[in-house]
């Protein structure tokens, strides 16, 4: 594919464009279900799509394509250029990158794996035949199945940068739908590793029985407002709508509302929040971020006290601070800011702390994409999960909502645990965390 | 686009396999989409994807694979590469011929991507909303404007001998404004779309987009937290058919049903909602943002009736859905590209209109909430369990609407709400969503009058 790039950015060499930078992405996954003791669905594919964005003039045009003929890659230049007429001056975008070489063939990251399609086809057959098997309430397994993906990604500019990453993972999945007279209840699991053999399925299992069960006999608990300890995958969840409010193109667009909050305490003074890309265990792991900056640690928020916002070589340029290598781009988008592998440091709290008198255990939210306002930072959501008291489960609850306020919720937090745990998809790191008094709306 | 002897040669292989059903989805897609943010031209971009899916079925078994080639080498190789499973040694070779060519649609007069483009008509209205939304007050610190056009070619062969065509045109315009005082901040989306081109730009005022994002944000900044708990909500028109869209439409579709992972699985001809509940799900309605001239497997779409008075009547069904489920198929296979096999999936779907008017209902309530405009939702299947959230809502105290309240939710399960739609106003109207499911992200919109749903657990801070 470096022929690809070099072609494409040759072509928009003798449209004489001042800057320009092209990222090209090559895919490969295989997904396989099953359903009723037969493998029902199996699919392969592989794409690829470029991308480019030029500058001249000081104005910005994208265009992208998934067609790498010679006619399609000066079509798209040729568009790119043109919608560039139309834009307005970005006295901030800017293509710098020196000329070099990256090219990064991680062993971590890409392993050979020499699973053969019977193991994988056995695997999906057997998730779906546990779950039948452990419990008679199961009433469907209705998602059952393994994937398996690979990607690659080319980046060359006008400078002479070139990088190559590339990245493949596995996963598989069950679910659980129980029926007990009226009562019914469905939860699913999934996991992501390296290679076929490092997944684990009897935790997958396991653990869709075990919260299935817990929600069969499930009720909501009263109205009122309660300490909550979210799950990792799912405190993950929540704090993914509100992450976007730490990015510099957030708060430059005026969007954020920790604008002018750089110094001051945001947060409880044990809670510290950093950005990990270069975590090698953690499976969101990358060398350079979408304009072939290397990536680095960053620290958010230190011991409470907003630290940073993360930026892309144009906002890092708008605030006159220093690139923090988040630039965000796909192919076929405009330049952003994203974060990679979240971590928030372990604390002092004790598992006595956290299991303290009553607290609510959330291990499902719903509706994250609607029930959450990232600019006011209020949030009301579907939730299950179940009620504790000393740490003995009281009863399992579902049909209630949790509501709440992000920039409340930061500083009412009263228990950091001293573990790390992550998450399925290993892309979080983070202890269990207290929050105290969040209200729930039940019965 | 694909030719018609590969195409030929491909299913040959499939059905040659052993397989007992093989097709083709076609597809090229240009893009433009446009942002005006902070009063200028904030990004332009356009672009072409092209992909070929091959879907093969061995019996009710699914297999499915996709390229960005054309090449017929690489076609067969995954052609191949699918049946190598499940091959039948022995199998008769077929020979398909496509006889059941119903050619490409006539298309009406459409501004879309495949004339010259406007780009500074498209860049004068997006300015247009900006000014008009800061116009409506000082506390309008930000505004974002967008549009997003889509100009779709799909060709499909199977193996019964079709071999169809389509263009399709989708328009939609998107606006969010964030409302600031003091400290506070608060936001307000609003996305009309429709099947067509930048024509239907012109029954989109920019006017009355730029007041409801205004008028939603500041009405959201300065509301107190809604109360909690079980109470009646009025859910006004348009995008509040999100409710049944997430509390009964997803249930509908039997790519849930044949896996019995929805509640109404075996329910068809039961009565599954109050009387006062009729519901349809239509691919055919004029310009409507989920509407299509043919589904993705080739099949003109049509007019769904779901429930009739309280009565389920239909489910959507896809071909594999039918053969599943024998549910017949209603033309409501769609997926999001190329990439995706088809699936049953929703169009245009909503709740008829009744005989009441929203003062009736609104009048009908001693104290409840009235959500006025709705954000989105989900649900799960298996338990009809949804969530929703309200974008802009007010209490309702003895019959009157109160003062607004925000941050509420609603939640429930779709058997026992469909049951609690006590009364249906005659303010029908639809709006432009995007669905994602099984098969992708696709244009589907949601609609209906004003409901009263006598009790419902709402979700509040308060």
């Amino acid at each position: 594919m470096r022929n690809v790039i070099e072609k494409t950015l040759s072509i928009a060499n003798d449209h004489q464009i001042d800057q320009y930078d092209v990222l090209l992405s090559e895919n490969r996954s295989l997904s396989l279900s099953a359903q009723q003791g037969k493998i029902d669905a199996y699919k392969v594919n592989s794409s690829h799509l470029i991308g480019i964005r030029v500058i001249h003039g000081k104005k910005v045009g994208i265009s992208y394509s998934e067609d790498l003929s010679d006619a399609s890659l000066k079509t798209m230049v040729k568009s790119a250029l043109n919608s560039s007429t139309y834009s307005e001056r970005d006295e901030y975008q800017s293509i710098e990158e020196p000329a070099q070489e990256i090219i990064d063939l991680n062993s971590k990251t890409f392993r050979d794996d020499k699973a053969s399609i019977q193991e994988k086809i056995d695997l999906a057959l057997r998730l779906e035949s546990e779950i039948k098997t452990r419990d008679p309430r199961t009433s469907a397994v209705p998602y059952n199945g393994y994937n398996e993906g690979e990607s690659h990604q080319y980046y060359g500019n006008h400078k002479g940068l070139y990088v190559y990453e590339r990245d493949k993972s596995v996963s598989c999945y069950t679910s659980s739908l129980l029926k007990d007279g009226d009562q019914q209840a469905l939860y699913y699991k999934g996991i992501s590793e390296r290679t076929f053999s490092e997944l684990n399925p009897e935790w997958v299992i396991s653990e869709t029985l075990k919260k299935t069960q817990t929600l069969l006999s499930a009720q909501p608990i009263e109205t009122g407002t309660y300490d909550v300890i979210f799950e990792t995958e799912t405190l993950l969840s929540l704090l993914s709508c509100f992450t976007g409010l730490f990015s510099g193109k957030s708060v430059k667009d005026g969007y954020s509302s920790f604008k002018d909050s750089l110094g001051k305490a945001i947060a409880h003074p044990e809670f510290t929040l950093k950005d990990r890309p270069q975590y090698e265990s953690g499976f969101s792991y990358s060398l350079t971020d979408s304009e072939g900056v290397r990536k680095k640690d960053l620290t958010l928020i230190e011991r409470g006290e907003l630290k940073s916002f993360y930026h892309n070589s144009s906002t890092a340029r708008f605030f006159g601070v220093s690139n923090t290598g988040h630039a965000s781009r796909s192919a076929k988008g405009h330049l952003g800011t994203s974060l990679s592998q979240l971590v928030i440091d372990t604390g002092s709290g004790k598992r006595s702390d956290l299991n303290q008198g009553k607290v609510l255990r959330i291990f499902s939210l719903d509706g994250l994409h609607a029930g959450v306002n990232a600019s006011s930072g209020d949030f009301s959501l579907a939730a299950s999960g179940e009620l504790l008291e000393n740490g003995a489960t009281l009863q399992g609850v579902k049909g209630i909502t949790i509501s709440g306020n992000f920039f409340n919720m930061l500083k009412a937090i009263s228990v950091i645990g001293g573990e790390l745990q992550t998450t399925p998809s290993k892309t979080f790191f983070a202890p269990e965390i207290r929050f105290a008094a969040i209200k729930v709306a039940g019965v | 686009m694909l030719n018609e002897q590969t195409a030929q040669q491909v299913i040959d292989c499939a059905i040659g396999e052993g397989a007992s059903f093989a097709d083709i989805f076609v597809e090229k897609n240009q893009t433009l989409s446009i942002s005006v943010k902070s009063k200028k031209i904030d990004q332009i971009s356009d672009g072409i994807d092209f992909g070929i899916g091959i879907r093969v079925l061995f019996g009710t078994k699914v297999l499915y694979g996709y390229t960005n080639s054309m090449d017929r080498d690489e076609l067969l190789r995954i052609t191949r590469l699918l049946c190598a499973l499940d091959r039948k040694p022995g199998a008769i070779p077929a020979s398909i011929n496509f006889s059941r060519n119903l050619g490409v649609q006539p298309l009406p007069k459409i501004l879309g991507l495949n004339t010259p483009v406007n780009l500074e008509e498209r860049i004068q209205y997006l300015k247009t909303i900006d000014t008009l939304t800061r116009a409506e007050s000082s506390e309008i610190s930000q505004v974002t404007a967008s549009s997003a056009e889509r100009y779709q070619q799909i060709e499909i062969f199977n193996s019964l001998g079709l071999h169809t065509s389509d263009q399709r045109f989708y328009t939609r315009i998107a606006a969010d404004a964030i409302a600031t005082s003091g400290n506070k901040k608060d936001s307000a989306f609003y996305g009309p779309g429709g099947f067509g081109g930048w024509e239907l730009t012109q029954k989109i005022d920019p006017r009355f987009v730029a007041s409801e994002i205004a008028r939603r944000s500041i009405t959201s900044l300065h509301a107190d937290p809604c109360p909690a708990g079980k109470m009646p909500v009025i859910i006004d028109n348009a995008f509040g058919g999100v409710i049944f869209h997430e509390a009964c439409g997803h249930l509908l579709e039997t790519t849930s049903v044949e896996k019995k992972a929805s509640v109404f699985w075996d329910k068809k001809g039961e009565m599954i909602a109050n009387p006062a509940v009729s519901a349809v799900d239509d691919g055919t309605i004029s310009e409507g943002w989920g509407s299509l001239h043919l589904d993705d497997e080739g099949m003109p779409t049509q007019r769904t009736q779901l429930i009739k008075n309280g009565k389920l009547e239909n489910f959507m069904s896809d071909y594999v859905g039918e053969l599943k489920t024998g549910h017949a198929r209603t033309g409501s296979a769609r997926r999001q590209s190329y990439k995706f096999a088809p699936a049953s999936r929703m169009r245009n779907t909503f709740i008829e209109a009744g005989p009441h008017k929203i003062e009736d209902l609104i009048s009908s309530v001693q104290d409840g909430l009235y959500a006025r405009s709705m954000g989105g939702g989900s649900v799960k299947t298996g338990t009809g369990e949804f969530n929703f959230s309200v974008q802009e809502g007010y209490l309702i105290k003895n019959g009157k609407i109160s003062k607004p309240v925000k941050g509420a939710t609603l939640i429930g399960t779709g058997p026992d709400t469909l049951t609690r739609i006590s009364m249906v106003a005659n303010n029908f109207q639809i709006m432009a969503g995007m669905c994602g499911s099984v098969s992708g992200s696709i244009p589907a919109s949601v609609g209906q009058p004003a409901i009263k749903v006598d009790e419902i657990l709402v979700g509040g801070a308060e």
